[in-house]
This record gives C-alpha cells, structure tokens and sequence, in this order.
C-alpha cells in the first residue's frame, strides 16, 4: 500500500514537472513575441538601430492560411538593451529573446566594433551564445529581409538550418556562433572571425510564373567570412581563402573542392582533414610549419590519368598536394600582410608549445610577428576511395589493366 | 527518547559529498580564484589533497570519540563552558552556512531563472520543504541525500557527455606553463579552504553503526564531490574557454545552455535547473538540522528536540533575506570571496578543531576516563531502552483474549 501511494506521487511529481518546462516566468506564451533573428546597425550619430524578427506565439503563430505570423521591426535607441526592449512601443507583446537564432552586424557596426554588444550578449540572462554571428556586406543591411528564404519561413530560422545542416560540410563559408567568437576573443594568439553574407539580386526570375509561385528578387549568399581584429571587422575572406582558414582550422568534414592536376579539373570530397601546426621562434622571426593531411575520395575526374592505378594515382596525389599548398600559402600570406590578423591561431600554438618565447612576443603579435611568420605548409592528400567507377567515362580505347 | 536512528556510510558520503557538491555547481569559484586560467583544473586535483589535509583534525576526533556526538566531544574535551561556546561557534557556523546557500538560491532564482516570481513566493517554495525535511530527522535527511545526489551526478554526467562533441582540448592549453607552482598551491589552498562538508560528517557520523569506518565513508564522500567537481571544471573550461568561463556568475549552467545546440537537447537544460534546485534545497536542508542538532545539544533540554529548532532558525534565514542589503549580488560576491568564505570556514573547520586536540592533549587522562563514563551511560541507557521495547512488544504479541459473545442478561 505504501509502496503504491510513493508511485502516485511519483508519477503526479513527473506530469508537474512537465508542465514547469514550458516556461521560464508567470507571463504566458501567449502574450511574447518571441524573437528569430536581430540586426545591429548604426546611424551616424551613433545611436543604434536594431531590426527584430517577431515570431508570434504560441497561438499557434499561425494564420488561417496556415503561414506562421511573423514581423519585422526596427527599434532606435542609445544602448542595445534599451533599444531591444522597444522604446517605442511597436509591438504589443512582450519581446522575448531566448529563441533568437542568429545576430546580424551591419559592417558599419561591425567596423566601429561590437564590444559593447558582446558584452550585452554575455551578461543578459535572457540572452546566450548560441545564434550565429553573421556580418552583412550590403550597403542597406536591412535588405536581409527582403531576400528569399528558402524552405524556411522566417530568416533565423533559414540560417540556422543553413549553419546547423551545412556549415560544416563547406569549405567556402564559414558559421560561428556567439560562443566560438567569444572564446577565440579570450585566447591569446587567436583573432575572430564570423559568417558574412551578402543579399545579391536573384537571376531567377521566371515572369510568367504565378504571384505566389515568383522567386524572390533577392537571394543571400555567404560565400566568405569576416575577418576581425579584436572586435573590430577589417575586412573579408572570399570563399577561396576561406577554404584555407577551414582546412587550417579543422573545420572541414566531407566538404567538396576542385583541385587543379597538371592544369586540369579534380573534384574531389575531403572526407577528414587534420592540421598539424609546428611553431617556433628564430632570429626573432615566427617560423610555422604546417602540415595538412587530407583523406580524398574522387567525384569527379577531368585529368589525363587513371586514378583507380597506383602509380598514376601517385602522381596524381602529389599534383594536388602541390596545387592545394599553394593555394594555402597565398591565402595566409594576404591575410598575413592585408589585414595582420591572426586568425589562423599561429599565436596560440606559440603560446601551446613555446610559453616562454609567447611571453616575449605576445603584445606585438598581430602587428609585428605574425606579418613576418615564415610559412611552410605540407600537403599530405590520401585518395582512399576514387569513386565507383574504375575508368574514365566514356574512354573507349583502355588498355587492359592490371586491377 | 526516541531512538537513535542508524544511517548508512554511503547515505552520509552522499549527503557530505552532494552538499559541498552544490557550491561549485552554482558558482564554479575555482575558475576566478589564482591562477584563475586554463590551469584551474590543476587547483581542484591539488585541493582534494589540501582538502584531506585540512580535515584531519576533524576526521582524528571524530575517530577517536566515536559514541559522542559533535556538542559532546566538545564539552567532553573543554569543560562544560568553553565546550558550550565552541558548539556556539558551529552552530553560528551552520546558521551562516544555511543563511548564505539560502541567499545564494534566492538571488539566482529571483535574477536568473523565475524574474516575475516575488521572491518572498520563491523563499517560501525552498523554506517549506526543507524545514519539514529537517524536522523528521537524520534518517530522512539522509535518505533525501541518496535520492537526490545521484540525480544531480548524473545529470553533470549527462551534461558532460553532450558537450563533448563542442569541447576544444586546446582550451586546456599551456598545461601548466602559465601558472607558477606557488599560483597553483595557493589557489589549492583557497579551494580547500571552502569545503565545510566535513562538518555534515562530523555530525551525521553520530549516526552511523559502529562497525562502519568513518576515514572509508569520508573518502567516498571526497570521491563523490571531487569527480564531479573535477567533471564540471574541465566540462566548462572545455567548452568555453577559461576567459569567458571566467566572466559568468553561474559558469556550469552558462555551460548548460550552450550544449546541445536547440531543439530537444535545448530543453534538456531544464533538467538542469532542477537537479542544481533539488541539490541546493538538500544542502539547505542539511544545514538547517545541523545548526537544530547543535542548537539542541546546547540548550539540552528534553523536552526540546531538533525538530523543535527547525521552523524558528527557517523563519530567521526568511527574515534575513528581506533584509535590502542581503537581496545584492554584490553583498553574495563579498560572502563568497576568497577573504570572508575561505576565512570562516577554515576558522571552523582547521582552527577550531586543531585548538579542541591540542586542548585534548594537555587533558587526555581526564578526557579519557569522562569520555568512557559517557559512553558506558549511553549503552546503559541504550540497553534499559531495548529491554522496555521488547517487553512493549512481548506484550503485544500476547493473545488478546475473545470478545465475550452478549449474554441476554446483557441484551436490551
């Protein structure tokens, strides 16, 4: 009997438990406007403008129609948090900021510097660090809003699948949250970056299509990323040196790419792609050996050479380990020299292996040494897979192999 | 008299070990104390060994006057008076203990989790079940520590895992290059010096049998809140890096939000909340029957038990928290910084009992033999309590005798 009456309880405990998790305050869902995504801009006098995406909920947030209700506002205001609670009364529910899935910057905020709101972003207890950081190049940044979304219906909710289904599967873009910029702010020897995106007219334009049925006029690309130093955006990194800065970084995983062999075409997938980063210092002068091993399935081959043979393969294999150092060492070398920011972390494996030596040099990296680091990069590519065919499609004439 | 209940060496480990547990799981102080960098997790292995060091002179007179409990090895050992006094040191001890956790809770509450709940709703949610809790006694303390401590492990277990994928062993990098040895024996010192759980033994090992080890259920204890311990440090260094791990009042729930990423495991961090909710409830708990116990044990009256304490010392920490002063966070930072916390804990834990040996040292004989007269009191009095529980039960199991069926004399 007593046993029965402690699972009674038990289980009325467990169903008061879930009714706790649905919210975090005595104020129904009902009455929040639940925030998607926010862009933080400037005007000239240096107060701020901050566009929301409402989500209305949860009353169901969804019209007769069945398209979720959703607006787009912009609030001004003095300071972040003042300017987020909607100074102006616009909108009729409590704004709710604990769902926001990405943070735009405008690049004239970005440029002026976002310590103020990073420190907004940590220190508010509805706020965290988990929405994408993502700087938009465009002259008007609020055309964000104006782009096509795609699947999705509302633009935090695009670019968060976007990052969270595909960020890591390209080389040409990068997606970093709140967190991971926060983080790389505090290690020594690492400057930031974030995701970049910039709205672009749609080529797609299809006029004899339905209303509902047109494309938008506008589409957003994020091919590239921001280069920060400190907090402050210097400039971009267009998608080829951004594939440097993800390799580098081992932020690759089964990221597609095209190298060059012998002046032809190989697409190949990166399947796993680790960095070994060697540092030390001579004659006051940083030198960094970097060794990039790669596991390489083909999919697709423009060459003269059979990649299913060895020996061909071999030479293959050195083709692009030859095209992809390269490559490497002219993206780090124009980071090096335009905007003396070390984003590849050569600082921080400094400060890793040589804690003395990171003490002299420390204060003077991004100006002076990381500039004059000499750079030798390695490129190991392994084809463990050349894909499911054995020949060339479409050679004819083949020798008979011996495989 | 009731009769004493006996408790189980791993329900007090988990009680002494979840309790201490609840400090770091709110505020992760080793992070900011020196050499406050990637190296932190250094400063929580070395202050396990500071930790053993500085509670050897509780754990030797806890052996040694085994029987007795807290208030009477101090009476024992320092006369009447000054035994008196010094028990008065340990329940303020314990009333500071229950106070400052019951603060700390209500601040992160009211600030962090419920903001539009009135924060005298919030006191009344932790005072209410903790006070009845205290007042059903040790056992029940006890038995609340095992269904609530391997709750709130496993849910650092949990927490852990599903950061891993997010977590950067460079974080942790240089090991030891940043820190001199002195940086990270003094930040060990610091840490240790806040463990006050030795006291949750030294007053609950009263209750435990005789052939059960104090030493072997204090080190399962220092087991259960150094792997977790050591499990949130790295978790959250791991994770966020030592500078913005650093920056947070509330790092491993700061750390708890980041993991997962959304969706389900976003909401998972609602387990959180209440594994860190019912630890620090069992820890308010704890204190609130330590400071009755002791509180008891002084006045000495029998009519006046533990439980008897609970409601009035509940009632004073309530006020107390109404106080303006005590709603700050900045007043909870000043309590839980490396001058007041450590200071006062080290007074109570390391000075005091290091003053009662010495005492014991220079009276031993006297000691020994009020000592032997004690317990042989209390096994007297144990014995005649058992004889009268048998007798009462020898009674009751005598055949009642038959109802007499009514006579018709007796009927109307």
């Amino acid at each position: 009997m007593k046993n029965k009456k402690t699972v009674i309880y038990m289980i009325v405990l467990a169903v008061l438990f879930t009714t706790m998790a649905g919210s975090w305050s005595r104020k129904e869902p009902k009455h929040l406007a639940l925030s998607n995504s926010y862009l933080y801009d400037v005007d000239e006098d240096g107060n701020y403008e901050i566009t929301v995406e409402y989500l209305d909920s949860p009353s169901g947030g969804t019209t007769a129609a069945g398209n979720e209700k959703f607006v787009v506002m912009t609030h001004k205001g003095k300071t972040p948090p003042t300017t987020i609670r909607d100074p102006g009364m616009t909108v009729e529910k409590d704004v709710f900021g604990a769902h926001n899935r990405v943070r735009f910057f405008s690049e004239r905020l970005a440029k002026k510097g976002v310590l103020d709101l990073l420190d907004f972003f940590v220190r508010g207890y509805i706020t965290d660090e988990r929405p994408y950081l993502i700087v938009i190049k465009n002259e008007d940044p609020g055309m964000i809003y104006k782009a096509d979304k795609g699947f999705s219906d509302r633009v935090g909710d695009y670019i968060y699948e976007m990052g969270d289904n595909r960020g890591e599967r390209t080389l040409y873009s990068a997606f970093v949250r709140t967190l991971d910029f926060c983080v790389d702010y505090y290690t020594e020897g690492q400057q930031c970056v974030t995701g970049v995106v910039e709205v672009k007219p749609n080529p797609v334009s299809l006029e004899e299509a339905a209303e509902d049925d047109k494309p938008k006029k506008y589409y957003m690309s994020f091919e590239g990323l921001a280069v920060f130093k400190e907090d402050k955006l210097v400039g971009y990194l267009d998608g080829e040196d951004t594939m440097s800065y993800k390799l580098l970084a081992d932020k690759a995983k089964d990221s597609p790419m095209a190298v060059s062999v012998e002046g032809e075409d190989l697409s190949i997938v990166l399947r796993k792609s680790s960095s070994k980063i060697k540092t030390s210092m001579k004659d006051g002068k940083p030198i960094v050996e970097i060794t990039l091993t790669n596991m390489v399935m083909i999919s697709q081959n423009n060459t003269k050479y059979c990649v299913s043979d060895k020996d061909e393969l071999k030479i293959v294999e050195e083709a692009m380990n030859k095209d992809l150092s390269q490559r490497l060492k002219k993206s780090i070398t124009k980071v090096q020299t335009e905007y003396k920011s070390d984003i590849y972390g050569f600082g921080k494996h400094l400060h890793m292996q040589q804690p003395k030596e990171w003490k002299k040099v420390k204060d003077a990296w991004d100006d002076e040494y990381f500039p004059k680091a000499e750079v030798t990069v390695t490129v190991k590519n392994m084809v463990d897979f050349e894909g499911q065919s054995l020949e060339k499609f479409g050679e004819k004439n083949v020798k008979q192999r011996k495989y | 008299m009731t009769k004493k209940p006996y408790i189980t060496s791993i329900q007090v480990a988990a009680i002494s070990g979840g309790s201490a547990l609840m400090f770091p799981y709110t505020f992760l102080p080793v992070l900011r104390v020196t050499p406050a960098n990637q190296d932190a997790w250094l400063v929580v292995l070395l202050s396990l060994l500071y930790m053993i060091l500085f509670n050897v002179p509780i754990l030797l007179l806890i052996n040694k006057f085994r029987g007795l409990n807290a208030v009477e090895i101090m009476e024992t050992v320092m006369g009447k008076p000054a035994g008196k006094a010094s028990a008065f040191l340990l329940f303020m001890f314990a009333m500071f203990c229950f106070f400052s956790c019951m603060q700390a809770m209500s601040i992160y509450l009211k600030l962090y989790i419920i903001a539009e709940t009135p924060l005298w709703v919030i006191i009344m949610f932790l005072l209410i079940p903790l006070t009845y809790a205290s007042m059903k006694g040790a056992g029940v303390v006890a038995r609340l520590g095992v269904t609530v401590v391997p709750f709130v492990v496993l849910t650092i277990v949990a927490f852990f895992i599903m950061g891993i994928k997010d977590m950067e062993i460079a974080n942790l990098m240089p090991i030891g290059a940043d820190s001199s040895f002195l940086d990270l024996n003094y930040g060990a010192i610091l840490t240790a010096a806040r463990f006050s759980e030795i006291i949750v033994l030294a007053v609950f090992s009263y209750y435990l049998k005789d052939d059960v080890s104090i030493n072997g259920t204090y080190f399962k204890s220092i087991l259960i809140f150094g792997s977790t311990f050591l499990l949130m440090t790295l978790a959250t260094l791991l994770l966020m890096g030592s500078g913005v791990a650093k920056l947070q009042n509330n790092p491993f729930l700061s750390y708890a939000r980041q993991v997962g990423g959304g969706e389900i495991l976003q909401r998972v961090q609602a387990l959180n909340i209440f594994s860190w909710f019912g630890g620090s409830i069992l820890k308010l708990t704890i204190y609130n029957y330590i400071a009755s116990f002791i509180l008891s044990k002084i006045v000495g009256s029998n009519k006046l038990k533990p439980k008897h304490y609970a409601i009035p010392l509940s009632l004073i920490a309530f006020i107390l928290t109404f106080i303006p002063v005590m709603r700050k966070m900045s007043t909870l930072h000043y309590i839980n910084s490396e001058l007041i916390f450590p200071s006062i804990v080290f007074s109570v834990v390391v000075v005091l009992p290091v003053i009662i040996l010495i005492v014991y040292l220079f009276r031993y004989k006297a000691v020994n033999k009020a000592t032997t007269d004690l317990l042989n009191a209390k096994k007297q009095q144990e014995e005649q309590q058992n004889m009268e529980e048998s007798n009462v039960q020898s009674v009751a199991n005598q055949p009642q005798p038959q109802p007499q069926p009514p006579t018709a004399q007796n009927d109307p």
